[in-house]
């Protein structure tokens, strides 16, 4: 099977047995990607809104932290590749964006000239330093998964719910980010997506290690120009914070260069 | 240089050491009205 149809098909897997998991263990299982738990049908906690939420109560966000830092050290950034749902809605935006021919280059360039800080230093702020000082969930204001999880949703329940300013930052994120996904890929990964911290891991983690073997390599730059994070050299395939172990250059790469260690 | 197993492991430690304290000090009780209530922040209410 080629990896394109595998990484849908693990999504789906991981997010179901996830959703397992969490239906047994509702409130000790934060999730390993951008989920929301004001879902209808939430099944356990986004680590990002516990950390928030425990951080306005005056508590130490223990068990999303110890969470996150293990899911880091297991696979680093892979599950943004291979099981974030909000990750498959930018890959599907971005293929389709290519089908139709208004993919552009430019765009993936300044996707691509984004330096690793920004999404950990944004995320931080809005997470960890804001909430305890306003008192509310402040990431949670402007994040897509709370909106196609949450916000449509109970909308579509409830009926009654109103259109506020609140409802419309969401949507204008999320139209914004559906744009830039359609016209160059994973901007909300790069930009602002609190779980990019777990690529600080990609370095050191146990499993789904990716690395070139530079013997075979002829810097066909065919694995760069399939890269949904818009990698920029070959030297940071496997290893960039960046890098999703998406696996799609070891797919495309017609020397197999790119090995997958497990 | 410090080898990356060695990080790798402490890293893990580490998570271990916040998960059991997490588990020890009944942390997780905090989170149970994030499941119950409505986040407003996050339906955009």
């Amino acid at each position: 099977m080629r990896i394109r149809g595998l990484r849908y098909l693990t999504r789906l897997i991981s997010f179901l047995t996830w959703c397992a998991v969490g239906s047994v263990a509702r409130y000790v299982v934060p999730a390993p990607f951008l989920y929301c738990h004001s879902c209808p049908l939430a099944l356990g906690i986004c680590p990002i809104g516990a950390i928030q939420y425990a951080l306005t109560m005056g508590r130490v966000p223990l068990l999303p932290v110890g969470a996150l830092l293990l899911y880091g050290t297991l696979l680093g950034r892979a599950y943004c590749g291979l099981m974030c749902p909000i990750g498959a809605l930018q890959d599907a935006l971005h293929w389709l964006g290519r089908r139709l021919g208004i993919s552009s280059e430019r765009v993936r360039r300044v996707l691509s000239s984004i330096p690793y800080w920004v999404a950990p230093v944004v995320s931080i702020v809005l997470t960890v330093v804001l909430p305890p000082i306003l008192g509310t969930l402040v990431f949670c204001y402007i994040c897509i998964s709370g909106f196609l999880l949450a916000g449509i949703p109970w909308r579509v329940i409830l009926g009654e719910l109103g259109i506020g300013l609140s409802f419309l930052i969401h949507l204008v994120v999320f139209v914004t980010f559906a744009i830039l996904a359609l016209l160059g890929g994973r901007f909300w990964c790069r930009l602002l997506c609190p779980f990019s911290v777990l690529g600080l891991c990609n370095s050191v983690r146990l499993f789904l290690r990716l690395k070139v073997d530079y013997g075979r390599c002829t810097k066909c730059l065919r694995c760069l120009g399939m890269c949904p994070m818009s990698i920029g050299a070959v030297e940071d395939v496997g290893t960039s914070p960046h890098c999703i172990s998406c696996l799609l250059c070891s797919e495309v790469c017609p020397q197999k260069a790119v090995v997958i260690e497990m | 240089m410090v080898p990356r197993s060695l990080i790798r492991y402490i890293l893990l430690a580490v998570a271990a050491l916040l998960l059991i304290l997490s588990v020890l000090l009944r942390e997780y009780v905090v989170y149970i009205p994030l499941l119950k209530f409505i986040c407003s922040a996050c339906a955009g209410l």
